[in-house]
């Protein structure tokens, strides 16, 4: 018996479509009951690495593979998808796709079914796989009627009713809001502690579960670039900076003060630990609130405005309850809230898809009724970019996508021409115009799919998650892209769940639960009341956090980990 | 979208066996297809009513759908009952061809004569009592019916499982590719997109805006859904059911009794040829 539960042995892979290789001569062994991330930039090779583990490569997925991959010592060469099946597990990024049957117990049950296990044991394994992914009570529940964390809990569960030895999870909570990335990380967390479970898990964004994790693989055009503790590679700065890898907000705030000369110490990973280490620095120094500049509410012109808006959907959800809100111009304003609370029926209404369904209902838009334009005329007011790219691109080159909107808007081509050229440019897709928008990869299908709105020169631009799915450097390219069109007199509003680029760049929090407006201001009064935020199911950034554990009540210069680090140089 | 869509309640027909269910859809469906006379078919129609509201269904959505839907079948009966004016149409009542009650056009029209009689009112009241009633039925069935119940039947039935997976995904996926349809069409209509032709080619044309991302979308999750299914062992053995959906005696009198009354049905179109016209 091998001691290993996964064993590569100088593994490379292609894509049958590709000539590049996007595994390149691996070797590793992966110690049975290990905790395993696999981080890295999207392209890097994650999912191909997981998608070995299974046998999905080679069966399944055609392409060249050199090298062994054993698993609990089985070559997945010989062994079929079915029979590797019944040591690893593998859950995928999106629940959706992975949930075939039509009841919660049924389609945990799928796999053992297949297996043609005794119905008893199928039974018994279904009860245990509801409690370990917190479903007990949803056995006869619809799974499309679940939401996206619970959906996901129940691929997790469908895969642990196979009793894999070895459970392999592709970005698991990518898809989720926050509460569904809290319920998955929980799940995690429990099944850390079965002693005798591999888990292997690709996340963008490991913090969440850094601290119960033995192992981080960082990946990188197909190789493995750092391999080590959590702590050895989160703190080795200058390649996470190069591969452009988020890097911890608590380990970037300790950079920053170690490059201000104030620290030269080991990087704390998590809060407690960065407490812990700035609680002794300043030991007997005065912690008082570092100065800080306080939010001037600047009059700006209201460019929408929305009153006493409620929508019902299919007279059974009210999804908005009287809903009273402004837009500035020219702010980019961010609007928080858990899946199901309403930011995106309350931005589909103010683009004139959804109607208010209560007669005081009324929305202006640039000083438009939206109630009395039809939408063809509005969009050259307002405009929404959906989360997915894939669901608007159809066309057969970039360009022809950013021509597409232009040209129904019935302008002549010497004013359309210099509008798309413009937005090629602004979003660096000048070198793909002439590809087709579905062979390039997702960050640079959501600049296509942004670009060809931008192109349409809207006065508001509504983007529903523009960062879903991309990695760090991707985020922050568009979104420093929404800045600049803000900076030159647009505004923006995202709808997102990444609460620190929520903090770094948005000027305004718009905070929605249950169909009404939570709490609304700038970011700092925002994350300033975890415990409001608390009601929506949302958690302020982390350097909001490490702030509040410190007695602070940072305002509108707190940003980044940057501007924490030169707050805290003020006090020690 | 959540017409005929299944609901969880915990009315009488939601606790009868979808086998009962089956039975009283079968049964009557027969006795339905022979019936022709809206009398008789009047009667069946009130014996069924108290079940339709067994299901507890939501009769203010239902309603105006389903309205829409019998309405314009009544139409499309009345215009070809116009045409039901000749001798030999009806044999039980070969009279009522002739009542006229307004002519429309003579012998002469390239269609023939039409003319508005009462056997053509009689077989216009019968068929639209007839698709009342199936129609009807067969929403409480769907409504009442969980589609993990009805797989499960299909298993039952020996059919094949590679077969009842088809109908169980496509079951499953629906709803998600029509909301994915809603987005796509949303999407693009804020790039302008609109069906402004009457040419049926240039008509195809403008729907590729909203065909091509649908597509891409099913072509993805039918990927994704490969992967994940075969990752669970689909096709490695004999599917195992695990539970068994009880027989109680509420489905044996429920069963007994549709049986029992399209039993009657019969005995009386055959000897006694009720419910021809």
């Amino acid at each position: 018996m091998t001691s290993y539960a996964v064993e590569l042995k100088d593994v490379s892979f292609t894509y049958w479509n590709s000539e590049e290789e996007s595994l390149k001569s691996l070797n590793l062994q992966i110690p049975k009951g290990q905790f395993v991330v696999i981080t890295g930039p999207t392209g890097a090779g994650k999912s191909t690495f997981l998608q070995l583990l299974n046998g999905l490569i080679p069966h399944q997925i055609p392409g060249r593979l050199k090298g062994e991959v054993l698993v609990e010592g089985y070559n997945t060469r010989h062994s079929s998808v079915a029979e590797l099946a019944q040591h690893v597990g593998l859950v995928f990024e999106d629940p959706d796709t992975q949930i075939v049957s039509l009841a919660v117990e049924d389609d945990i049950a799928f796999g053992p079914s297949n297996l043609g296990l005794p119905p008893s044991e199928i039974r018994a394994r279904i009860v245990e796989a509801l409690e370990k992914t917190r479903l007990s009570g949803f056995e006869q529940r619809n799974p499309f009627t679940l939401s996206g964390g619970e959906k996901q809990s129940l691929a997790i569960a469908g895969i642990l009713a196979m009793r894999p030895s070895i459970l392999v999870l592709d970005e698991p909570t990518s898809m989720l809001d926050p509460i569904g990335r809290s319920r998955i990380v929980a799940i995690l967390k429990d099944l850390s502690t079965d002693i005798g479970t591999t888990i292997i898990v690709a996340e963008q964004n490991p913090e969440l579960i850094l601290e119960f994790a033995d192992r981080v693989l960082l990946f990188d055009h197909g190789q493995i670039v750092l391999d080590g503790t959590p702590r050895e590679v989160f703190t080795n700065i200058p390649v996470l900076t190069d591969i452009g890898v988020k890097i911890p907000p608590m380990v970037e705030t300790f950079w920053e003060l170690s490059k201000l000369g104030l620290w030269n110490g080991a990087y704390p990973l998590t809060i407690t630990e960065a407490a812990h280490l700035l609680e002794q620095k300043i030991k007997g120094a005065p912690l008082k609130m570092p100065s800080s500049t306080s939010h001037q509410a600047s009059q700006k012109e209201t460019i929408v405005d929305v009153r006493s808006v409620e929508h019902v959907y299919e007279g059974e959800l009210k999804a908005l309850r009287g809903v009273n809100v402004q837009f500035q111009r020219g702010e980019l304003t961010a609007i928080i809230g858990q899946n199901g609370s309403g930011k995106s029926t309350l931005s589909l209404h103010l683009v004139g898809i959804l109607r208010p369904t209560n007669p005081q209902g009324r929305i202006f838009v640039a000083g438009h009724d939206v109630l009395n334009i039809p939408v063809k005329k509005l969009m050259r007011y307002i405009n929404y970019v959906f989360q997915n790219p894939d669901e608007q691109l159809f066309m057969e080159t970039v360009y022809a996508e950013l021509e597409y909107g232009l040209v129904n808007m019935d302008l002549c081509a010497d004013e359309w021409q210099p509008r798309l050229e413009e937005s090629l440019t602004l979003f660096g897709l000048n070198e793909f115009a002439n590809l087709p928008p579905k062979s390039l990869r997702r960050g640079l299908r959501t600049k296509v799919a942004i670009a060809s709105i931008v192109a349409m020169q809207p006065e508001v631009l509504i983007i529903d998650e523009p960062t879903t799915g991309l990695d760090r450097r991707e985020s922050l390219e568009i979104l420093r892209v929404l800045e600049a069109l803000v900076n030159n007199g647009s505004t923006v509003i995202i709808i997102t769940h990444e609460m620190d680029l929520v903090a770094q760049f948005a000027r305004r929090v718009i905070v929605m639960h249950g169909g009404e407006i939570l709490m609304e201001g700038t970011p700092s009064e925002i994350f300033n009341q975890p415990n409001e935020l608390h009601k929506a199911s949302l958690l302020p950034p982390e350097i909001f956090l490490l702030a509040s554990r410190l007695g602070w009540m940072p305002g509108n210069n707190l940003r980044n980990p940057a501007d924490l680090a030169m707050m805290i140089s003020q006090v020690i | 979208m959540a017409l005929l869509e299944y609901r969880q309640r915990d009315s009488f027909l939601h606790l009868l066996h979808p086998a009962a269910k089956g039975i009283w859809i079968i049964t009557m469906g027969v006795v339905l297809s022979i019936y022709f006379d809206p009398i008789p078919l009047g009667v069946i129609l009130l014996l069924n009513l108290p079940f339709y509201f067994l299901g507890r269904i939501p009769w203010k959505r239902w309603l105006k759908p389903l309205g829409i839907v019998l309405f314009l079948g009544m139409i499309g009966y009345f215009v070809v009952s116009l045409f039901l004016n000749r001798p030999g149409v009806f044999t039980r009542y070969p009279d009522i061809s002739r009542i006229t009650l307004i002519s429309i056009a003579s012998e002469r029209f390239f269609l023939g004569s039409m003319s508005i009689t009462v056997g053509g009112i009689m077989y216009t009241l019968g068929q639209t009592i007839r698709s009342i009633t199936l129609v009807f039925m067969v929403a409480v069935f769907v409504y009442s019916t969980a589609p993990s119940d009805l797989v499960y039947i299909l298993n039952k039935l020996h059919i094949p499982h590679k077969l009842v997976f088809i109908v169980m995904v496509a079951y499953r996926f629906f709803p998600h590719i029509f909301h994915k349809l809603n987005v796509v069409i949303a999407a693009q209509r804020l790039r302008g997109w609109e069906l402004s032709s009457r040419n049926p080619i240039k008509l195809a044309r403008q729907y590729l805006p909203i065909i091509i991302p649908v597509f891409t979308e099913v072509v993805r999750i039918s990927e994704y859904t490969t992967k994940a299914v075969e990752s669970r062992a689909f096709g490695k053995s004999r599917f195992v059911l695990h539970r068994e959906l009880n027989w109680g005696l509420k489905d044996s009198l429920f069963s007994v009794l549709w049986l029992a009354i399209a039993a009657i049905f019969l005995y009386l179109y055959i000897v006694h040829q009720i419910g021809v016209l």
